[in-house]
């Protein structure tokens, strides 16, 4: 009796305890950060890259700056894990962690940089201690950088001298994307004339394990490799990898030849000869990036004037807005077409994608005369405003938790 | 005045809401635009100056320029006597400034003149920057600048006759001048370089004849000169370098700031004509007329760059640029003197010859800018010591030739460019009572197509894009309470405010409209205390003392409006202190002065934040003698 007394009387306690605990709960922290976006705006003297957060998911609201880290220059924001990571343009390339403090506002917690180089091309997390990170090589730096994500720390880097071609006075190493022992990077080549140094797509094969380039893969069904990402990235991405583990690659049209889609076959090394998606044709003008959310789920920017493509630029090189998001398919090779045609035309370089759920793909609409946030439901395909951005280009939106 | 590094880097003056370009240089009332980098304020031996005249709102319509609301002509000595006068001065950071002066008269009107100076200094002063360590984590570190060498010669032979009956003045001066510069850093300080350069020569002639008088109530003054200016750039280093100094890496292909690398031979040839004609209608009219001529002409070659782009010479097209600026003003005083009022009516044309890349096509362009620009200016004295300004200017400024056809460099050309306008107002109110001298004034300014370098992400090009308001006050006083002291202080408030609407992405925002001009200080004030003896010590010598403070207020890299305070860029506050002391012996032509920069070793920086020197000693003997010597 005495020991059931005990019992009821520690159930009780425990129940005071609980109860009493959650009488006293810390309050909600309603500066907690679970969004960040970036945003690259400003007018004269130059782009600043601003990095901030919300409580709430910002909708039917101006998202403005004022809790936001300034950081010099454009950047491209990834995030893996909990973290966001920038990349911002300018020598040293310079690649900065972030976490959120208590009041929401961005706290840099590491970086490295590499002297010599302006910008990474495309950074690649593998896992919490090993990522990648491309050189741009217009700096003349032909390596591929090898860090510790969790502790910033470059442990290696691997030589890309062979990706070298006579000729090439430029070379940029654009978009990553990672499957068994390799990395597949983007490469382009330009002659003394900045025009493209052969109309092929060049996609170099890099061996993790022996920190080495394996071989340089072309294929002259698309022009050449132009925009870049890694699936940490937001922007339409040069290489992306399905749920088949089979590797997508973008062709960037030029030259007479089509945008379009190339493939390397899960295991294999090398273009898929059989296959080829010729966007030019499905969609009936240049497309540029693609956009992946598993089967059923891909979008391309396409241009309504090949004017614009791929610069966002009219004849006058005066900022031109002619892009709009078309879903497409990969395996019908078929365009499923424009998934708003309302929205206004955009910038399509300045667009990005991103998905955290299986309700939603939030996407942004950068346009001559408004700049918003808009979602597109996965089930039925509704598109909907959810924000606007007060300043530039929104060029990365996630949740945090 | 700003300075973006140590001796010998670019200065640039911010006056009335006027910065930049917008602000014109003047040598004897000669423009200095586009002659290259040997002849600045900032090198120019003070012993070579009589006085600095700086003109803030309306512009004189004799000084022929197109300026947006202020110019600074620095006046050269002009004594009419023998004298020899020699300097050396030894500072902080590496500094040797050498100075030399001659005048002779061989005749009651027949004279030459020599002036030459040496500079030298090392700029190894210590900065704070990053240095990556082994896992590439940036380390801040106190380093000291390694790759900052500045020299600079200047030597200038004139020759001429004054008070003649047929000329009150004709000179002919040749001028040789050079100078080495190497480069230390990017824009922003974040990259260091440790083997790109820059060298220049210029070559110059300039004739003057100025008469008084060579028709009854006519003066006359006319210039012509010719300049030839050799620059040349090298880049042609690969290796990479950290701020200790120690190379780390080796690029695969280019130079350490260019893609290309270069060895840019840049040559360029200037014509500069001007005439200023006077004509007295009575003893309270005058009428006043100019003409100011420029041709501009640079072409480059550059073997390296052409070896790099498979033979295309991107450097080898010609670029010129014809400027003529003509004015008529009228200057007159009314109401039994009380009131002298100002106005003058210019015309600015420019033909612009140029071209520019479209990857790899060279397209040539040639457009004819045409505008007329005028202004009122009335003065009142309201009682003695009470005199009140106030003037309107409808303002144009042409593009430069940098502007135009870019540096060849780092810069593209745009020779489309437009010109910048402003509208402007000032008001002062000057008050001289023997022991104050005190001056409020009031500007407002309103800029359309205002010129700005664009950077972009592999070169910057000059855009006509910003339209923007400037309002602003300005005091300044001096006071002499005693024969031996003077106090001096100014104080400025300028509020620049953008009126564009478009940013950098195409993007339709108002989100700037309103905001304050970032990069640029908009509070800032000046003070100082002066104490002077004579024969302290020594029978006719002279003691100088002095002190001075400058405050300049923090302001925003970027835009104000965006992102939280405490996590933007800024050029913080800058409070900063100077202090020297001069004994002179007349009669010995002896001078020692002895001066403290920076006492407190503040850390300093530019408007883009590189940091400036610290604190810094300066000591500097001069030897001087008049007439008496030369004549014995």
């Amino acid at each position: 009796m005495k020991k059931r007394n005990l019992n009821l009387l520690l159930v009780a306690f425990s129940s005071i305890t609980l109860f009493s605990c959650k009488k006293d709960k810390e309050p909600e922290n309603l500066n907690k950060a679970n969004y960040a976006l970036t945003v690259t705006g400003g007018v004269y003297p130059s782009q600043t890259t601003y990095l901030f957060s919300t409580n709430l998911f910002p909708t039917d609201t101006t998202v403005g700056l004022t809790n936001a880290a300034e950081l010099a220059s454009s950047g491209q924001m990834y995030k893996y894990g909990a973290n966001v990571y920038i990349s911002t343009f300018g020598a040293p390339a310079t690649l900065r962690k972030y976490e959120f403090d208590v009041t929401g506002k961005p706290k840099q917690i590491g970086s490295f940089s590499v002297l010599g180089l302006k910008t990474f091309g495309a950074v690649d997390f593998i896992s919490e201690t090993e990522a990648y990170a491309a050189s741009n090589g217009f700096a003349g730096i032909p390596k591929l950088v090898k860090f510790n994500p969790t502790t910033m720390q470059i442990t290696g880097t691997i030589d890309l001298s062979s990706l070298q071609k006579p000729g090439a006075t430029e070379v940029y190493y654009l978009g990553l994307v990672h499957r068994d022992d390799y990395l597949f990077m983007g490469v382009n080549y330009q002659d003394a004339t900045f025009s493209n140094l052969a109309d092929s797509v060049f996609v170099a094969v890099i061996n993790k394990s022996k920190g080495t380039v394996s071989k340089l893969i072309a294929d002259g069904r698309s022009s050449e490799m132009w925009v870049g990402g890694s699936e940490s990235s937001f922007d339409a991405k040069a290489l992306i990898k399905d749920v088949s583990n089979d590797i997508f690659v973008m062709g960037f049209a030029n030259n007479g030849k089509p945008s379009g889609v190339l493939k390397i076959k899960n295991g294999t090394t090398d273009f898929d000869p059989a296959y080829f998606f010729n966007l030019n044709t499905a969609t009936g003008k240049p497309c540029l990036g693609l956009y992946y959310f598993g089967p059923g789920q891909v979008f391309t920017m396409r241009y309504t004037d090949a004017v614009a493509y791929p610069f966002d630029t009219d004849a006058n090189y005066d900022p031109y807005a002619a892009a709009e998001y078309y879903k497409i398919d990969l395996t019908a090779k078929t365009s499923l077409g424009n998934i708003a045609p309302t929205l206004p035309k955009v910038f399509g370089v300045s667009t990005f994608m991103t998905k955290w759920d299986n309700e939603k793909i939030y996407f942004s609409a950068p346009a001559a005369t408004s700049n918003s946030i808009y979602s597109y439901l996965i089930s039925n395909g509704i598109v909907k405003k959810e924000f606007d951005i007060s300043a530039g280009v929104c060029n990365g939106f996630t949740k945090l938790n | 005045m700003k300075q973006d590094g140590g001796y010998g880097s670019r200065s640039s003056f911010l006056i009335n809401g006027s910065t930049g370009k917008q602000v014109k240089f003047f040598i004897d009332g000669l423009p200095q635009d586009n002659l290259g980098e040997t002849q600045g304020l900032n090198i120019l031996p003070i012993e070579q100056t009589e006085r600095i005249e700086v003109y803030k709102g309306i512009l004189p319509v004799d000084l022929g320029a197109d300026a947006l609301g202020a110019a600074i002509n620095i006046v050269t000595r002009k004594e009419k006597q023998n004298y020899l006068d020699v300097s050396y001065a030894i500072s902080s950071f590496n500094t040797h400034r050498v100075n030399f002066l001659a005048k002779k008269y061989f005749s009651k009107s027949f004279y030459t003149n020599v002036q030459a100076s040496l500079n030298y200094a090392t700029n190894n002063y210590t900065v704070t920057a990053e240095v990556p360590n082994q896992f590439g984590n940036p380390e801040v570190n106190e380093v000291k600048r390694f790759h900052d060498v500045y020299k600079n010669y200047n030597l200038k032979a004139e020759a001429g006759f004054t008070g003649t009956k047929w000329a009150d003045q004709l000179s002919l001066t040749f001028t040789y001048a050079g100078l080495y510069d190497q480069l230390q850093n990017n824009l922003v300080m974040t990259q260091p370089y440790g083997m790109a350069s820059y060298k220049e020569q210029l070559f110059s002639s300039i004739l003057k004849y100025q008469k008084n008088n060579l028709l009854k109530d006519l003066n006359l003054t006319a210039f012509v000169s010719y300049n030839k200016i050799k620059g040349l750039f090298t880049d042609t280093s690969k290796n990479i370098y950290n701020w200790n100094g120690a190379v780390v890496g080796r690029k695969f292909s280019g130079g350490e700031i260019t893609s290309s690398a270069n060895e840019l031979n840049i040559y360029t040839d200037v014509i500069n004509a001007k005439i200023i004609t006077t004509y007295r209608i009575n003893d309270d009219y005058k009428i006043i007329f100019s003409n100011t001529l420029q041709h501009y002409h640079r072409k480059g070659k550059d073997t390296v760059a052409q070896k790099f782009y498979g033979g295309i010479d991107y450097f080898g097209t010609p670029s010129s640029l014809l400027k003529n600026i003509a004015g008529i003003g009228i200057e007159g005083l009314l109401l039994k003197k009380k009131l002298r009022f100002t106005s003058s009516i210019k015309h600015l044309h420019a033909q612009i010859k140029g071209y520019q890349i479209d990857w790899t096509t060279i397209f040539a362009s040639k457009q004819n800018v045409n505008d007329v620009t005028y202004n009122a200016a009335l003065a009142f004295k309201l009682t003695k010591q009470l005199l009140l300004k106030a003037s309107y200017e409808h303002a144009a400024r042409l593009p430069d030739a940098e502007e135009a056809f870019g540096d060849l460099m780092l810069i593209k050309p745009n020779p489309k460019l437009q010109p910048e306008k402003s509208e402007n107002i000032n008001l002062n109110l000057l008050y001289n009572a023997g022991k104050i001298d005190a001056e409020l004034t009031g500007f407002y300014r309103k800029v359309s197509n205002v010129i700005y370098l664009r950077p972009t992400q592999f070169t910057s090009t000059y855009q006509n894009l910003l339209r923007a308001n400037v309002a602003g006050v300005e005091a300044a006083v001096r006071y002499y309470p005693f024969s031996s002291i003077t106090l001096n202080g100014n104080i400025t408030y300028q509020d620049m405010r953008n009126q564009s609407v478009i940013d950098n992405s195409g993007l339709n925002s108002d989100r700037y409209k309103n905001a304050r001009i970032p990069n640029t200080p908009y509070f800032f004030m000046n003070g100082g205390i002066m104490f002077s003896k004579n024969e302290l010590i020594n029978e006719h010598s002279n003691f100088q003392a002095w002190y001075n403070a400058s405050y300049t207020h923090e302001y925003f890299l970027y835009w104000e409006v965006d992102g939280a305070r405490e996590l933007k860029n800024r050029i913080p506050t800058q409070f900063l202190h100077y202090a020297g002391i001069t004994y002179s012996l007349s009669k010995k032509g002896v001078a020692f002065t002895f001066e403290v920069n920076n006492i407190t070793n503040q850390k300093t920086f530019d408007n883009f934040k590189v940091q400036l020197p610290g604190r810094a000693f300066s000591f500097k003997v001069r030897l001087y003698q008049f007439k008496n010597l030369l004549n014995q």
